[in-house]
């Protein structure tokens, strides 16, 4: 069933993975770059959030280029058809704005980062306190944040062997993204920072105090205020309010 | 009226966990599913006590463990050899026993295979997140000295309470638990990226469970794969089972505790078919 489907009005190309599912790529390339994962999140909602309205599904999974549908069901089409009928056209929700102060003397990996970017360290935190980053997907582990909008400039290689283990709250760069390490993990990406705020709480939906498509600007801090903020949790620092979403 | 069970973990052994049916479902918020690392041991073990086949269970990694039980307790293991004792004397796997108050099991390293499984009769009293209490590699860790785990088993004619059965998920492959075996292997969806000599090489070569493996990832030892094409850098979903490529040309296996997205090429699939 490889070919082009239409999900909630955005034009997809479907890719079966054998044995495992169906993958779903955006046909247009200028397409939102939030639209996969907002699109993915409508799919779990139908297909693995009781009451399950579509059948047969184990995970849906996305990030900014690619959804993938796990199932072990056969009928590839039908399934799709089945998800495709039940979708509604997305509809634009009001980002969250949230502020996240960061610590720049805690990155581990300035001497990459600097000799990579060919920026010195003042240079490189200038270009990332200047830029607004939009949570584009969850991925890793629960309480990690994918954040899209890195300045070009910015975009380093993953570690070819990632390190054993990463403090929690760790600020790094991976690829076009930048990320936030909820958790203490081994980490491929280059740490330039840390936050001292709770980004989630485990065993939530979502496990991150961050949506898909709400929006960050860094905050820069020392040392010293790393310390005094580091029993504040991230929903503490929601711009608009509480950091609840409304009904 | 429930009977509770108890035992207290002495010595942990490599890395020993909780597992239960895990959290199928929640990938898209990047929640591994985990749960056991072979699922079939730990379903027969379950059978054998009278649990429900996805109920929780203790899983050993290459060494076992050495554990007190503090009540009566109904129980069985299965998978390696880990010369399992119970109170100096061998205890066989595969069977149910009946264990009294202050029994210690103790076991050593696995021969024939790498994982086992304790069940114990009842249902782990641990908080669950997602529906489950099992312990995930990076976020729970494993269980340590001194821990206490507890079973609660409702009395025969107690009133009957719903036990939510997770749905059950894809078949998971328990790879180097049995040795010289070939395993389905189906191509991915940058399967293409390998060259020539590396596709060949991965249908055909002799391949091992590296030392360096874990339930967060299975590393492959034999040829090194090498990319056609460098790798595009996004990230993309995965999957349990997905093989892929890393930059030093390393095969590594996605396990039950592996993360939901990677950036490394995915070339293949293994199905845990043995061909």
């Amino acid at each position: 069933m490889n070919g082009s489907i239409h999900w909630a009005g955005l034009a997809l190309r479907a890719t079966v993975i054998e044995g495992v599912g169906v993958a779903l790529r955006t046909v247009d390339p200028g397409a939102d770059r939030l639209a996969l994962p907002l699109l993915a999140r409508r799919v779990w909602e139908l297909c693995c959030r009781a009451p399950v309205q579509v059948e047969g599904v184990d995970e849906v999974a996305a990030s900014n280029v690619e959804l993938l549908v796990q199932t072990r069901r056969d009928d590839l089409r039908g399934l799709c058809d089945a998800i495709g009928a039940k979708l509604e056209p997305l509809s634009a929700q009001v980002p969250r704005r949230f502020r996240l102060p960061v610590c720049f003397e805690h990155g581990t990996d300035w001497d990459f980062v600097e000799q990579h970017t060919g920026l010195d360290r003042e240079r490189v935190i200038g270009r990332l306190i200047a830029g607004t980053y939009a949570l584009g997907m969850f991925g890793f582990l629960p309480g990690f944040a994918y954040l899209l909008g890195l300045d070009a400039a910015l975009h380093c290689p993953r570690k070819i062997t990632p390190a054993p283990r990463i403090a929690a709250g760790s600020v790094a760069l991976g690829g076009e993204y930048l990320g936030v390490y909820g958790v203490a993990s081994p980490a491929g990406w280059q740490s330039i920072g840390r936050t001292p705020v709770a980004m989630g709480s485990l065993g939530q939906v979502p496990p991150l105090f961050l949506d898909v498509g709400d929006t960050l600007q860094i905050d820069r801090i020392d040392a010293r205020a790393f310390v005094a903020l580091e029993d504040r949790t991230l929903r503490e620092f929601c711009v608009d309010g509480e950091g609840e979403r409304g009904p | 009226m429930t009977e509770r069970t108890s035992l207290e973990i002495l010595h942990p052994g490599i890395f020993t966990s909780l597992q239960d049916g895990g959290r199928p479902g929640f990938a898209y918020f990047a929640v591994p599913r985990s749960g056991p690392a072979d699922p079939a041991l730990a379903e027969r073990a379950n059978d054998l006590v009278g649990n429900r086949a996805t109920a929780a269970v203790i899983e050993f990694n290459l060494m076992g463990a050495e554990l007190r039980f503090d009540t009566p307790a109904t129980i069985a293991l299965t998978g390696a050899d880990f010369r399992w004792r119970l109170d100096k004397r061998p205890l066989e796997r595969e069977r149910r026993h009946e264990v009294s108050t202050g029994a210690i099991l103790e076991g050593t390293y696995a021969t024939h295979g790498v994982r086992g499984y304790l069940a114990v009769a009842g249902e782990s009293t641990r908080a669950a997140q997602f529906g489950s209490v099992a312990m995930h590699a990076q976020i729970h860790g494993r269980l340590a000295r001194g821990e206490t785990l507890g079973f609660a088993r409702a009395k025969a004619r107690s009133a009957g309470r719903t036990v939510h059965e997770p749905r059950p998920a894809r078949p998971v492959i328990a790879l180097g638990d049995r040795q010289g075996f070939g395993l389905e292997l189906l191509p991915g969806p940058e399967w293409n990226m390998l060259d020539a000599a590396s596709q060949h090489a991965l249908r055909t070569a002799r391949w091992s469970m590296s030392p360096q493996s874990d339930r967060v990832g299975t590393r492959l030892q034999g040829p090194l794969l090498r990319l056609r094409t460098a790798p595009h850098p996004a990230s993309v979903p995965v999957w349990v089972n997905c093989v892929q490529v890393d930059p030093s040309g390393g095969a590594i296996v996605v396990g039950v505790d592996g993360g939901v997205l990677g950036g490394y090429p995915r070339v293949a699939t293994l199905t845990g078919v043995r061909v």
